[in-house]
């Protein structure tokens, strides 16, 4: 056994039952078969308490917020509120303010990218990120240096799936006005030293974005022990709502920043001539928001931080080692990304199966996984495959799952080959 | 429709060992079928002479459904009219999508009809059909994604 399977056997105050008994969708099955959720990178589930908040609203407190005078209004608006100070909380962020309600990661770049960097860069301005990326860390920032001239730079990755971060700080200069790195990655599970890059990134007052989607479910996360300027968080992937998420960016930054979208709420006086805007966060909040989501995310927060963020990243690391040392028994089997620092995520391929095939036969075993190449295909043309299956961890998750796993993938190779 | 259908002996066979699996060179016609979200990559081949597929091949790394079709299609090709390789395609379509078609006309390819059951994978299916009437029109490149 390895150093972290040891570790997470010896937690005795892991009761994974007790866990999995949260997670109303987990007694499904699928094929006649229990369901085994390997897929929690691309979405997680929900335990009770989120399901039951965003019931709880729409049953008994459902309004529109910081809208009306009247009693459920007022009711609304204070459960979002207290849900913004969770996720405040839950962060390490300063203060209310800094914690801006979005639709998901997605719309944390994009809105930095047009309101932050866009009116800041210009021809030879470098935004740099690496080549690890998801889709949606790159073509945001793909946009604006088409609207402005500047240019993307890309840090190279090693075979392991690893930031180079010699070349990073050959890389830096002051010419680049953003860098933007993803905390945990999605299709390798690599968790990149973000702190380290924030810290030579400040050497030269570069502002740092952080794509935390993949790491607020597995991390305990800081952003001032990280100190980096933005955090971007998505709701699903933290077993709260879809359709829902934060973005984090320090006070004065924001402060200084023009709205994104236009609409109610941002607004503070309205006339044909001119308009000016809210305090934040309402000036980055236009329309009304998803607010039984933005509950359900609170909840999913308090969840986490119940369960214990320090417990869960042990039991799952003892859960990580113990899958991946079970897969590479496999004949034929290669592991794609093989960082040190790793969360959740065992992407593998197999010599001769298509991942495609893979994932419909076990899918008849009842196991989810993702097939394909997981919105990032950069990094996957340079590790030399168009696709992985990959399996991906939660908190619910449990060793006797990872066996039924290793079943069917054995027997869709002998169905295969 | 299981598992086993989907997978069964001839399919599987035709994965196993595909058939005209070659870079045809120089082909009269030839166009890459793509679906990236799939991880499915193939380029189909095709001489073609007076109105007729005089021989068919193709090359690529696809999953075994699309693999096993793209085998069955360039057999069944050689000797074809373009009409009725055209109309063949269409009716593969149909089949997938569980409109009535002509078993007769696809006889040698009907063992994908399974693939209907799991829409996932219709795309892996009719890939290489897509890429031999792209190779047709003197399309390059086409995707199944939508
Ligand atoms: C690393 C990473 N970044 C960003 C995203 C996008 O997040 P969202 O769905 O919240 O927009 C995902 C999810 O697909 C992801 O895995």
């Amino acid at each position: 056994m390895s150093q972290a399977e040891l570790k997470s056997s010896a937690t005795s105050d892991w009761n994974a039952a007790a866990i999995r008994d949260r997670f109303p969708i987990l007694k499904k099955e699928v094929h006649g078969k229990p369901l085994v959720y390997l897929d929690t990178a691309a979405s997680a589930q929900r335990p009770d308490v989120v399901i039951d908040a965003v019931t709880n609203f729409y049953t008994n407190y459902n309004a529109n917020v910081h809208r009306g005078v009247h009693t459920l209004s007022q009711e609304a608006t204070d459960l979002w509120e207290a849900a913004r100070k969770t996720l405040r909380r839950f962060i390490g962020a300063t203060n209310c303010k800094e914690i801006i309600f979005t639709r998901g990661m997605t719309e944390g770049v994009n809105l930095v990218a047009q309101s932050f960097v866009r009116p800041r860069v210009g021809p030879g301005d470098k935004i740099m990120i690496t080549a690890m990326e998801h889709h949606s860390n790159i073509v945001p920032w793909q946009l604006v240096c088409e609207q402005t001239g500047a240019e993307l730079v890309v840090i190279p990755v090693s075979q392991q799936g690893e930031v180079e971060l010699d070349a990073f700080a050959g890389m830096l200069d002051e010419r680049v006005k953003m860098l933007a790195v993803m905390h945990v990655s999605n299709a390798l599970g690599t968790i990149n030293p973000v702190v380290e890059m924030t810290r030579m990134a400040k050497s030269f007052d570069i502002p740092v974005l952080i794509d935390g989607a993949q790491a607020t479910p597995h991390l305990d996360v800081d952003v001032q022990a990280i100190g980096c300027d933005f955090y971007c968080v998505s709701g699903h992937k933290m077993y709260g709502p879809t359709g829902i998420g934060v973005l984090y960016g320090r006070e004065e930054l924001l402060e200084a920043m023009p709205p994104y979208h236009g609409g109610g709420e941002m607004i503070r006086t309205v006339t044909f001539e001119k308009s000016t805007w809210n305090d934040l966060p309402a000036k980055f909040e236009a329309g009304t928001p998803n607010i039984a989501g933005g509950i359900g995310l609170g909840a999913a927060a308090r969840f986490i931080e119940e369960v214990g963020k320090k417990k869960i990243r042990t039991y799952e690391s003892g859960l990580l080692a113990y899958g991946t040392r079970r897969l590479l028994e496999i004949d034929g089997l290669r592991i794609v990304g093989t960082a040190a620092n790793k969360a959740s995520v065992m992407s593998f391929v197999v010599d001769g199966i298509h991942p495609h095939d893979i994932g419909t036969i076990i899918d008849h075993a009842g196991v989810a996984i993702r097939t394909g190449h997981h919105c990032a295909m950069p990094i996957l043309k340079q590790l030399g495959v168009a696709g992985t299956a990959r399996a991906s961890l939660g908190m619910y998750n449990t060793r006797e799952e990872i066996d039924v796993l290793i079943s069917a993938v054995e027997k869709a190779c002998l169905m295969l080959r | 429709m299981g598992l086993d259908q989907l997978y069964q002996q001839t399919v599987l066979a035709h994965n196993r060992e595909p058939q005209n699996f070659y870079e045809m060179k120089p082909a009269t016609h030839t166009a890459l079928g793509n679906n990236a979200l799939c991880g499915d990559e193939l380029r189909v081949y095709l001489e073609v002479d007076k109105g007729k597929i005089i021989s068919a091949s193709f090359q690529g790394e696809a999953c075994a459904i699309a693999t096993a079709s793209a085998s069955m299609m360039t057999e069944w090709l050689v000797g074809r009219t373009l009409t009725e390789a055209r109309i063949a395609a269409a009716d593969f379509e149909n089949m997938l999508y569980s409109r009535p078609f002509n078993h007769k006309l696809l006889a040698g390819t009907v063992s994908l009809e399974p693939v209907k059951a799991f829409p996932s994978r219709i795309k892996s299916a009719t890939l290489c059909w897509h890429a031999m009437c792209a190779a047709l029109d003197g399309v390059e490149e086409v995707t199944t994604e939508e």
